[in-house]
């Protein structure tokens, strides 16, 4: 027990030893402030466009959905109603499939 | 153990950079992601052993930090609450890279000779528990070095990785028995 104590104790001893070395070498300064603002306004310049990229391809989505859905309504109600409770069934199911695939993944790395 | 938070900036000037930031101050929030920039950097640092990728890795962080800014509540330090931020974006790169094993092998022998080359410019020579750690997986390595390192209790780091802190304690404990069972090896070889 205390032979095991004492390795750990220099196992952290030597580690810490070494960040240390690390936190010492000579390293590049931090950017400069014109880097950094360019940096984030390069960022905010791609979040909007990708956000309004989002917004064209949700519309025309929405739309082509829409007339699709309101066409079969006119032609044949019945099917509308069966595509209902297929998506009711299936919506879920698809949902719970994808927060279990989600969990656990966190540290399932290896380096 | 160096101190978490790394940093001499004291709290009220913190506080009055964060608020200024919040209320959409690009200048105070650029002045409080260069005095953060070495101790984030040097944290990435010692997970990566790659300047480039930590450089990289610092850069995403600050983009993530700015962007949620407001979601900082102030119950930690900002330091902190990069360190959580820089952690969990470290480990989604490696989630995505997980498959790209050339990638990783690539970047391993990059590192290791930037490193030495730097190290022994200035005559330092790695140990052999290092190299060890090195090569434990980042859910072994964050907890550890932020214990062991910076200074974080069990229940910090839980709350900064989002885990249970008992998690926390096992992967500390069960890295190190990992270290030490190689130490063995090494002793019975020698």
């Amino acid at each position: 027990m205390t032979k095991d104590h004492n390795q750990t104790d220099k196992l952290i001893e030597d580690l810490q030893k070494d960040w240390n070395h690390l936190e010492n070498l000579p390293f590049s300064k931090e950017p400069s402030s014109f880097f950094i603002k360019e940096q984030l306004q390069n960022s905010q310049l791609k979040k909007k466009k990708a956000f309004y990229k989002e917004l064209k391809l949700f519309m025309v989505t929405a739309v082509l959905l829409l007339s699709f859905l309101s066409m079969i309504a006119f032609l044949d109600f019945q099917t509308i109603v069966i595509m209902e409770v297929i998506s009711i069934i299936v919506a879920p199911l698809i949902y719970f499939i994808l927060i279990h695939k989600q969990e656990g993944k966190i540290f399932d790395d290896r380096n | 153990m160096k101190k978490k938070g790394g940093i001499d900036l004291t709290l009220d000037n913190e506080k009055r950079l964060i608020k200024l930031a919040k209320e959409g101050n690009e200048d105070a929030f650029i002045d409080l992601f260069q005095l953060h920039y070495s101790f984030l950097y040097k944290y990435l640092l010692k997970l990566t052993l790659n300047e480039e990728i930590s450089s990289d890795l610092t850069q995403d962080t600050m983009l993530k930090c700015y962007e949620n800014l407001n979601s900082f509540k102030g119950d930690s330090k900002f330091s902190t609450w990069m360190i959580s931020i820089a952690s969990r974006l470290y480990i989604d790169q490696l989630r995505k890279k997980k498959r790209e094993v050339n990638w990783i092998n690539q970047t391993k022998i990059a590192l290791s000779r930037q490193l030495t080359w730097k190290a022994n410019s200035k005559g330092i020579e790695w140990s052999d528990t290092f190299t060890d750690f090195n090569n434990l997986e980042a859910e072994f390595r964050i907890p550890i070095l932020l214990h062991h390192y910076y200074g974080y209790t069990y229940e910090e780091i839980g709350e900064l990785l989002q885990i249970k802190t008992g998690t926390v304690k096992s992967r500390v404990h069960n890295g190190i028995k990992r270290l030490r069972k190689e130490w063995a090896a090494y002793d019975e070889r020698s």
